[in-house]
């Protein structure tokens, strides 16, 4: 029976004993096993998490329209707000554009 | 992942982790770094087990893991002014090297050489690894690797000269 269970030395002077090979062996497949076990599970978590955020926000949205942020109704102005800006100099307009304008809106005369 | 691969990457991890760890000690020169460092390229070659191309042997492939993970772990070690006996004498420190005058010698004029070179020579003269095989691992052409092993010996030689020690070498 053979006990001896060292290696033989190599050229770099490193023998390597089976049983401690076999060790790390083990260990290194278990860690390598463990933490994609760990991945695995921490995908599933976050999917799970991310599905049960959508369907709450789903369920609170149906019931509380309210909560919808409102989008910001556009912005209106009056003829009479346009012509004052014009004439208190907040807008400058081409002659062009002036001439557009009045055409629009049956100016004959500035 | 399938059984099969789980068996594989076992039967893998089995047959090469003495060797992945010989590897691993060269480059850290340390016992517990060489340990985590099989085991950290264990767990990154089993989360890339799917990505194996086939364009290289599955071992050849898995030596990859380990001397990246072994250099990134010397890298983030490396001392700024290293006190450690062990580093100074640029031999492995761990219980299972034993060197004579001679094999010191070579370790410390190994650790003078760069990266590359240094790398290159452990793999041919250490491991006698076919140049195919480190060209692979290093990913780098064969032409190369045997520049740098041929500038790697003449330098080691000169080193050494001066003891009136000989060393096997190969062009």
């Amino acid at each position: 029976m053979n006990l001896n269970t060292a290696a033989p030395k190599r050229r770099d002077g490193i023998y390597v004993p089976a049983n401690f090979a076999s060790e790390l062996a083990e260990r290194a497949t278990r860690a390598a096993v463990a933490a994609s076990q760990r991945r695995v599970r921490m995908r599933r978590l976050t999917w799970t998490a991310t599905a049960v955020a959508a369907v709450f926000a789903g369920v609170v949205l149906n019931l509380n329209p309210q909560i919808v942020p409102a989008v910001a109704p556009a912005t209106e102005l009056t003829v009479d707000e346009a012509w004052s800006a014009l004439e208190q100099g907040d807008v400058t307009l081409t002659d062009d554009e002036l001439l557009e304008l009045a055409e629009l809106h049956g100016i004959t005369t500035l | 992942m399938q059984p099969e691969a789980l068996r594989d990457f076992t039967e893998l991890v089995q047959q090469h982790a003495d060797q992945w760890y010989r590897v691993a000690l060269r480059i850290v020169l340390d016992h517990g770094s060489a340990q985590d460092c099989v085991q950290d390229a264990s767990i990154k070659m089993w989360s890339n087990w799917s990505s194996f191309r086939g364009d290289a042997q599955r071992s050849t492939w898995a030596y990859r893991f380990v001397v990246n993970e072994a250099l990134s772990a010397k890298r983030r070690s490396r001392p700024l002014a290293t006190t450690d006996p062990a580093e100074l004498a640029a031999v492995p420190d761990s219980p299972y090297f034993e060197a004579d005058a001679v094999l010191n010698a070579l370790y410390a004029a190994v650790a003078q050489l760069p990266e590359q070179q240094r790398l290159v020579f452990q793999f041919r003269y250490f491991d006698e690894l076919p140049y195919a095989d480190i060209a692979q691992i290093l990913g780098t052409s064969q032409g190369g690797l045997k520049a740098n092993y041929h500038h790697a010996v003449a330098k080691i030689k000169k080193t050494m000269v001066g003891l009136n020690l000989d060393l096997h070498s190969e062009s």
